[in-house]
């Protein structure tokens, strides 16, 4: 039959806009499909990476991180869970998968009783409390019985909108207003709110191509137990000498920072996690001892922004009878890679020792 | 190429097939600017500019040595000079427009780029002067076509050179940077297929502007089809009528060619065999399904941007020819090589191959048949490895399906006769062809890691990984 090229095209036209509208009208849960857990084995940390990596994809949808991940398989009863959040030194930048911390932990095989103690890696890189609310809120759908929140100054002092709070601004719009924790970029959270074309096929592209290929990258996983290019070499490269500004974030020293410090969003997540205990760490960090170590402790803090937040901390935490533990020069200065958060893999398991005990009290009375 | 640029250039593939008057000077403008607007950017920011300029260059220099007088004529080509000249100004004055979506906006200051047309213009001005010595000058313009070739293909040549330039220039010394000069081994090919065939006396004369359009026709400088000339003018000349079954035929091979290059290839990618894999992967199993996914991507990639080459020469009423031809379902390495990149193969067939199996049959030194079979498949296959680049890698590669073909070859004769029983019976023939197709997929596929891998050394490693010996 002789059809005009035409007619075929205003069809196709037709078909494309059809489908994009039914596509946004049902809202298919797309996020929560995956093929890990089922076909291959669920990821031991969040995907994360770039582009250029060829065992990463960025994905910041909160859904499909966890559905990709091992904390969404079926939690059995001889399982004690433990979940840890934090930023990129618990999710163990330039570490790869085998090195990073619960796969280190998992490896003393922790027993009590009849219980084997699991640990999971719900870290994402990205320092932001809220951020870490976020990850808590959806953690609590996978049944912990504990949860480890690593904290550090950074995490608390608000920042720039990320990618990751724009991608779940619903989720958390609804913690900050449910718990009235005050932020700064709330507005441009609400400006983000998904519009119907957003919901097409055609606004959906960038994360239907991600998810797509982060169920490819299943195979990859699969193969090679790796989620990103072959890390950098342990060992510091961090100079004991260091910078004599003595500003934090641009600010000058100045005695209410604490002000900006968002320990209210730490009782948020007291309240979300529920009857499920919390312990607090404040993360190691890196000190050095070389040229200006008086007026820093490294290139990310300032003796008198951190000292504040740590006693700002310390009281909160006793205030609120947090469950909590200062480790701020708990490791070596020798165990840090590259940059004053990041552990080498023996500093990883320095870490371990020393938590150890704590989530021990914890699992096993 | 991205999905915006395809969708871009067959807006100009339709209006340029739908051009009746000046539809050369048309097609010969477009491509001039695809040159400058696909050249990736380079870490050397001048070079982003001068690669395309070089390629339009040496193209009106080689067809001014393979021109007659008549068809040099001024009246003949000013249009074209014309044209060309705007393109390269317009694109050099986007220091000016800063139009970055288009182009780099740091081009060179214009008097650089008016002089570069003026230096070409006065070379084809000075070429009636060569006389009687013209054959000369068409081998040394082969040769030198072969030697930038070679250049280009050996990045750390070109870089040192391009810094010893730099230097003598008065610039402190650089950092070696990697170049990618665009189109230039499809664009070498054809016009070495121009000059050799002059000098054969089998070339016609034709004017500028037919000419450059041959050579960097553009759907396919930078990917092939490698047609020959004598087809692609009169395709030019006489354009095939674009009636319903012709856009249906030019839609369908586009919408195919994307569909391999963007859907199938590009998901492929994502678990090809690479050197970072190949690092990681522990396991047989799984390195024969990287490896496997790694000769499907190469395919698709490469037949899609055929695909999407034959559609838009059909939108213009050029039918270029095939490429593929299903390589990975031939039973023998032969047939693979008759059906893979099949325009590449018979420029080496034409201009290789032949030439060399008939001066060593022809010479005084009486040499047994498979010694000349051996000399001619290997040395066409190293060559054609070294086509993609002067590294170990690449000439291992060559002189794995050389030996490959000649291997195969003396098989086949052996085999013929002691095979042919078995051929009769139907069972047989399929044993005999499903066996040829699966041995030649993989050996065709083994020959990839040399491909894949920076070094001999990790596509050895890599290959004792597969067979579980590492």
């Amino acid at each position: 039959m002789d059809v005009h090229p035409l007619r075929i095209l205003i069809k196709a036209l037709f078909l494309f806009v059809a489908l994009n509208i039914i596509y946004a009208l049902i809202d298919p849960p797309i996020s929560q499909v995956s093929a890990y857990n089922t076909i291959f084995p669920g990821r031991v940390r969040m995907p994360f990476g770039n582009d250029v990596d060829p065992f990463a994809v960025m994905v910041d949808d909160v859904d499909v991180m966890f559905a990709s991940h091992s904390v969404s398989h079926k939690k059995t009863t001889k399982e004690y869970r433990v979940v840890l959040i934090g930023d990129s030194s618990i999710w163990g930048e330039n570490l790869a998968a085998h090195e990073s911390i619960s796969v280190l932990w998992n490896a003393k095989d922790i027993q009590c009783g009849d219980r084997s103690v699991k640990i999971y890696n719900l870290a994402y890189p990205h320092p932001s409390v809220i951020k870490d609310l976020v990850i808590l809120d959806k953690a609590m759908e996978y049944d912990p019985d504990l949860v480890v929140w690593f904290v550090t100054l950074n995490t608390l002092i608000p920042r720039r909108l990320s990618p990751f709070l724009a991608a779940n601004h619903e989720r958390a719009v609804r913690v900050l207003d449910t718990y009235d924790i005050p932020f700064v970029q709330e507005d441009a959270l609400l400006a983000s709110e998904t519009t119907f074309f957003q919901k097409t096929l055609v606004g959906q592209r960038s994360l239907l191509a991600r998810l797509i290929k982060l169920q490819a990258l299943g195979v990859v996983w699969a193969a090679t137990s790796a989620d990103m290019k072959t890390p950098l070499a342990s060992g510091s490269v961090l100079s004991p000498d260091i910078d004599g500004d003595d500003r934090y974030r641009g600010m000058k020293p100045a005695p209410d920072l604490n002000k900006m410090m968002l320990f209210d969003a730490i009782k948020a997540g007291h309240d979300i996690a529920g009857s499920t205990p919390i312990i607090i760490f404040n993360e190691p960090m890196f000190i050095a001892d070389g040229v200006n170590k008086d007026i820093r402790y490294n290139d990310f803090y300032p003796r008198w922004a951190y000292d504040q937040f740590r006693e700002s901390l310390h009281a909160a935490a006793l205030t609120s009878q947090w469950n909590y533990l200062d480790l701020w020069n708990a490791i070596p200065s020798e165990y840090f890679s590259d940059t004053p958060l990041h552990l080498s893999a023996q500093g990883e398991q320095l870490l371990i020792e020393e938590i150890d005990p704590v989530l021990n009290s914890f699992a096993c009375n | 190429m991205s999905i915006l640029q395809l969708a871009i250039l067959t807006i100009f593939a339709v209006i340029i097939g739908q051009w009746k008057k000046a539809r050369l000077l048309g097609l010969l403008g477009t491509s001039a600017f695809v040159l400058y607007w696909l050249q990736p950017p380079q870490a050397m920011v001048n070079m982003t500019f001068w690669f395309p300029t070089a390629t339009l260059a040496v193209t009106v220099l080689a067809w001014s040595l393979t021109a007659s007088a008549e068809a040099r004529s001024w009246k003949r080509n000013w249009q074209a000079a014309l044209v060309l000249t705007g393109v390269i100004l317009l694109v050099d004055m986007n220091r000016y427009f800063q139009i970055e979506q288009v182009f780099i906006t740091m081009t060179p200051r214009l008097q650089w780029a008016a002089a570069a047309v003026a230096i070409v213009a006065a070379l084809v001005l000075l070429m009636p002067l060569l006389g009687k010595f013209q054959h000369l000058y068409y081998a040394i313009a082969a040769s030198g076509l072969v030697a930038l070739l070679a250049l280009i293909k050996t990045p750390s040549a070109l870089e040192r050179l391009i810094g010893v330039v730099s230097t003598l220039r008065g610039n402190e010394a650089m950092e070696l940077v990697p170049l990618s000069w665009l189109g230039f081994s499809y664009v070498s090919f054809r016009l070495l297929h121009t000059i050799l065939d002059r000098k054969a006396g089998r070339f016609p004369s034709v004017p500028l502007a037919e000419y450059v359009n041959y050579v960097i026709f553009f759907p396919s400088f930078t990917a092939g089809p490698i047609d020959r000339f004598e087809h692609f003018s009169n395709e030019l000349n006489s354009p095939a009528l674009l009636d319903r079954q012709g856009w249906m035929d030019a839609g369908e091979r586009i919408f195919a060619g994307m569909f391999k290059k963007f859907v199938l290839a590009d998901a492929l990618a994502w678990i090809a065999l690479n050197d970072e894999f190949a690092r990681q992967l522990q396991t047989s199993g799984w390195m024969w399904m990287f490896l496997y996914a790694y000769s499907l991507r190469i395919f698709f990639d490469f037949s899609g941007y055929t695909d999407i080459a034959i559609g838009l020469g059909r939108l213009m009423g050029v039918r270029l020819p095939e490429n593929f031809a299903a390589p990975y379902l031939k039973p023998n390495l032969t047939q693979f090589w008759n059906s893979w990149h099949m325009t590449l193969t018979q420029w080496f067939r034409a201009y290789y191959f032949n030439p060399l199996t008939r001066a060593i049959r022809s010479s005084k030194l009486p040499l047994p048949q498979p010694l000349i079979v051996f000399v001619a498949q290997v040395s066409t296959m190293v060559l054609i490895g070294l086509w993609h680049g002067v590294s170990a890698s690449f000439l291992l590669w060559g002189l794995w399906h050389g030996i490959g073909l000649f291997i195969q070859n003396r098989w086949s004769d052996f085999a013929q006769t002691r095979m042919s029983a078995l051929a009769q019976f139907g069972v047989g023939q399929s044993v005999v062809k499903y066996a040829g197709i699966f041995v030649t997929f993989n050996f065709v596929s083994l020959g990839w890691l040399f491909f894949i891998l920076p070094t001999p050394a990790l596509a050895w490693q890599a290959a004792l990984k597969l067979f579980g010996i590492a």
